[in-house]
């Protein structure tokens, strides 16, 4: 048995690639799957060109990714296409490196003449000197992320989420297995080995391995925008930076993102800062973005290796798996830090190599070429004879009650409440249905943290058409919906 | 001619105010952007229903001891003649009321939740006490949970709280809106549907429990419809309130709308961009004559404030930058109405129907003072008042 912690894209590819290889495995969630940054990222799939003269190695890992992504789980892309925009200010000398880093990185760029852009992006502003497409795409991170969890049960591995890794047990220095605290109360599981793919997390895990690690945590915000302003993703041309990506995603468009350090993962939170930060360098290349509705703000933590720890157990130069037996710590206890959205599932594989290495176990299955089952996404035509729960994405009351878990987990797995209203009117419904099955005070408890997940990202934008919904979303929910918690 | 007076918004402060400019037979435009909150809200008007956390049984009192408060210099004497006038209004829209009562009526809410109100529609359900109850809930209805309304209400208020579930009507589907369901129960098949079923289900529920039925209860028959439940089964019913749209509010405003007009009012839609020595400019540059302005654009919610990006409250109309507490005040010719007003919250309050009311009648009054107007009809000690037409 190996245990993997974190239910994020790293630790569910771990999981969904050593169960190929038919070794058994759970993985152990502290929150909800994707809660820490799998969630909250802006939803690009890389093509590797934003890499190419900075991280060779990741633009061309991303670009063998990419091309692996769209095969094994084409329901989860959107093959959007990208441009790089180079403006009068940005530096000529830099795009001539670009071009070169990916012909080197074997990333396919095509020049589009202005005219073009201009004509299939309006958005863009005048000052646009040179566009490139690029085979970015939109990757759908949550329905990856639903999907491997699926796989991983349907072929007899366990994903616990909300349970948190308490003690790591060892004998005579090797891992002999851990302890949880969880759902179905505290309990103890035996096992051979432990990978750590807790994100930002990484570091407090790995203090059960008697070998901590050095991450150092920072904090990107992106502000979600109503609509999809842009038909595909919009990269700018400089060496990457703050407010350089535009994503549709779906409906909406994410625009990020920042970098600013943080003390601990916990820190999750767009400050207003950042917000006003992220729109004045947004109106360097969209004139029109002040009249754009925002909807909200997030912040995903990057977890980026220290290196200058120890090199020892490096795989990569852009992911680290480390082997915590062979630098002093418990054998059969790895970590995996660093990397991308994008490359997840190269570095699942390596961790899951150096997992087999330990266990003495051949690789039998190569996850480049399995499909991932995906369910058939949210938004998709649902026929069934039971009202709309939430009008702006269309989810039924059966296709709601089909999925299991919270209410907020719900929300991920069909996108109720993630339109307009921003489930001003669905979290209600939803929540009155979820009593029949809970019971009305787990029900408001599980509205209370649904309406405060939300309610997190409008702190920071709260101005404008978004401050005008935000007291008419109150008026609602606290005049009509009676929402209060007072008593008589 | 002496152009008439503008009101700006056409949400409750602003159709009040404007129906007090028609009874004091002064010539009244209603400008808007937009259709005004009235559909979001099922008509209920509150007083002061809360107390910090609890539901409150005394407005009257509250409002005796009020302080820091923007009407707490209002005296009981003049809250009475505001809902006086208030009711009177509407009985003469046609919008039937439960009388005004002397503590905060006993409500329910969309949630089954308790609530208190002050003036409420005679379609939704006020007693005196809370008792118990029977919820009704028909299941193909999104928004219709008469199971979970009857937990909660049950254990909130330690009453018995029982439920009757209706099924689909024939022909029904899953697209089937709050509107769509009005308009089958005051069809003649919806109507006969409706009574048929109760009739047949009726039996396992508690004889002297008043039936609540969710408010889709037809859009302009809800009298009939309520009525004829209370013929066919002997059982008081109302309606409790619903998600938006607010079919309350839709009826309100069909009456209230029509009466206006009947009245002389006039209705013109556009977006107001600013304010002139002669009245208003809207749709970017033409002008509008009025005599005076009532900004009735119900704060942030309504659109009359705005947050700028810098955090900078502004008036959106009179584009002024607002210090914090000026916006209750006159400046010129524009006076402001509607319930989000500076040092107000009617979400946590629950006195949004006093500060309507209260900044209209003042709005009113004030307007008519500074331009040295008589009420046509009469004007009692609390500024605009109505005699009633018997």
């Amino acid at each position: 048995m190996v245990v993997v912690v974190g239910g994020g894209a790293t630790g569910l590819g771990v999981a969904w690639d050593l169960v190929q290889q038919g070794v058994p495995v759970t993985v152990v969630e502290q929150g909800d799957l994707g809660q820490g940054t799998s969630g909250r990222f802006h939803g690009l799939l890389h093509s590797g060109a934003r890499y190419a003269v900075e991280d060779p190695g990741t633009a061309r890992d991303c670009w063998t990714e990419n091309q692996i992504l769209r095969r094994i789980a084409p329901g989860a892309v959107e093959a959007t296409g990208g441009y790089f925009v180079a403006t009068a200010g940005d530096a000529e000398e830099y795009e001539e490196r670009w071009l070169l880093g990916c012909q080197t990185a074997g990333i396919p760029v095509r020049p589009v003449p202005v005219a073009e852009a201009r004509q299939r992006v309006p958005a863009l502003g005048g000052g646009v000197r040179r566009v490139y497409g690029v085979p970015d795409g939109v990757l759908e991170g949550f329905s990856l992320l639903l999907g491997l969890a699926k796989g991983i049960v349907a072929q007899g591995g366990a994903v616990w989420p909300r349970t948190r890794l308490t003690r790591v047990a060892s004998r005579a220095g090797s891992v002999s297995g851990v302890e949880l605290d969880g759902a179905g109360g505290r309990r103890t599981l035996a096992c051979s080995a432990v990978v750590n793919a807790a994100g930002p997390w990484a570091g407090e895990v790995s203090t059960r391995f008697e070998d901590p690690i050095a991450l150092r945590l920072a904090s990107g915000t992106m502000l979600v925008f109503a609509h999809r302003q842009v038909p595909l993703v919009i990269n700018r041309l400089a060496p990457p930076g703050d407010g350089d990506i535009l994503v549709p995603h779906r409906h909406v468009s994410i625009f990020g993102t920042t970098d600013v350090p943080v003390a601990h993962a916990g820190a999750l939170g767009a400050t207003v800062s950042e917000v006003q930060r992220l729109m004045e360098l947004g109106g360097e290349l969209y004139p029109g973005i002040e009249q754009w509705r925002v909807l909200r703000a997030f912040a995903g933590i990057r977890p980026l290796f220290d290196g200058g720890i120890s090199a020892e157990g490096w795989v990569s130069r852009e992911f680290a798996v480390i082997d915590h037996g062979r630098r002093g710590g418990m054998a059969g206890a790895f970590s995996v830090v660093g990397g991308k959205w994008t490359t997840y599932r190269k570095m699942a594989q390596e961790t899951a190599n150096a997992v087999m290495g330990y266990l003495g176990i051949r690789r039998t299955a190569d996850t480049a070429t399995l499909r991932v089952p995906l369910d058939p996404g949210p938004g998709s035509a649902d026929s069934d004879a039971t009202p709309l729960i939430c009008e702006c994405e269309r989810v039924s009351a059966a296709a709601l009650a089909r999925q299991n878990g919270s209410l907020s987990e719900r929300r991920v797995a069909t996108w109720f409440g993630m339109g307009p209203c921003q489930g001003t009117f669905c979290g209600d419904r939803a929540a009155q249905s979820r009593a029949r099955v809970v019971g009305v005070e787990a029900a408001e408890q599980e509205l209370a943290a649904f309406r405060a997940e939300r309610a997190k990202g409008m702190v920071a934008v709260r101005w404008g058409r978004n401050a005008q919904q935000e007291a008419l979303q109150q008026a609602i929910r606290w005049q009509t919906l009676g929402e209060r918690e007072e008593r008589p | 001619m002496t152009p008439p007076v503008l009101v700006i918004g056409r949400g409750p402060a602003g159709m009040l105010a404007a129906s007090l400019f028609c009874l004091a037979g002064v010539a009244v435009d209603l400008v808007a952007d937009g259709a005004g909150t009235l559909p979001l809200w099922s008509g209920a008007w509150h007083f002061r229903s809360y107390d910090g956390a609890r539901l409150l049984d005394d407005p009257w009192q509250w409002w005796a001891d009020a302080e820091g408060h923007p009407y707490a210099a209002w005296s009981s004497q003049q809250w009475r003649e505001g809902w006086q006038t208030l009711s009177q209004v509407w009985r003469l829209a046609g919008i039937p009321t439960h009388p005004l009562p002397s503590r905060n009526w006993w409500t329910v809410s969309a949630a089954g939740t308790p609530d208190r109100a002050f003036l409420v529609p005679a379609w939704q359900y006020a007693v005196p006490a809370a008792e118990p109850v029977c919820l009704v809930g028909f299941e193909g209805l999104a928004d219709s949970l008469a199971d979970v309304q009857a937990v909660r209400y049950s254990r909130r208020c330690n009453l018995r709280a029982e439920v009757l579930a209706l099924p689909s009507p024939p022909g029904w589907d899953g697209t089937w809106s709050t509107v769509r369901w009005a308009s089958y129960l005051e069809s003649e098949p919806g109507g006969a549907w409706l009574l048929e079923e109760l009739t047949r289900r009726l039996a396992g529920v508690s004889d002297e429990l008043p039936l609540l039925f969710p408010q889709v209860m037809g859009i302009r028959r809800v009298a009939d419809i309520l009525g004829a439940i209370t013929r066919s089964t002997g059982r008081r019913a109302y309606e409790v309130p619903a998600p938006p749209p607010a079919l309350g509010g839709i009826r309100i405003q069909e009456q209230w709308t029509r009466w206006l007009l009947r009245n002389g009012a006039r209705f013109r839609s556009g977006h107001v961009d600013g304010i002139t020595e002669d009245g208003v400019t809207w749709h970017h540059t033409q002008s509008l004559n009025g005599a005076a302005v009532v900004n009735a654009t119900g704060g942030v919610l309504g659109g009359g404030l705005a947050i700028r990006r810098d955090g900078s409250l502004w008036e959106t109309v009179a584009a002024r930058r607002l210090g914090g507490s000026s916006a209750l005040g006159q400046d010129g010719r524009v006076v402001t109405a509607g319930r989000q007003l500076p040092g107000c919250d009617p979400d946590r309050h629950g006195d949004g129907g006093a500060v309507n009311l209260a900044s209209a009648v003042e709005a009113v009054r004030g307007t008519l003072q500074r331009l040295g107007w008589q009420p046509a009809r009469s004007a009692g000690e609390g500024g605009v008042g109505i005699v009633e037409s018997h």
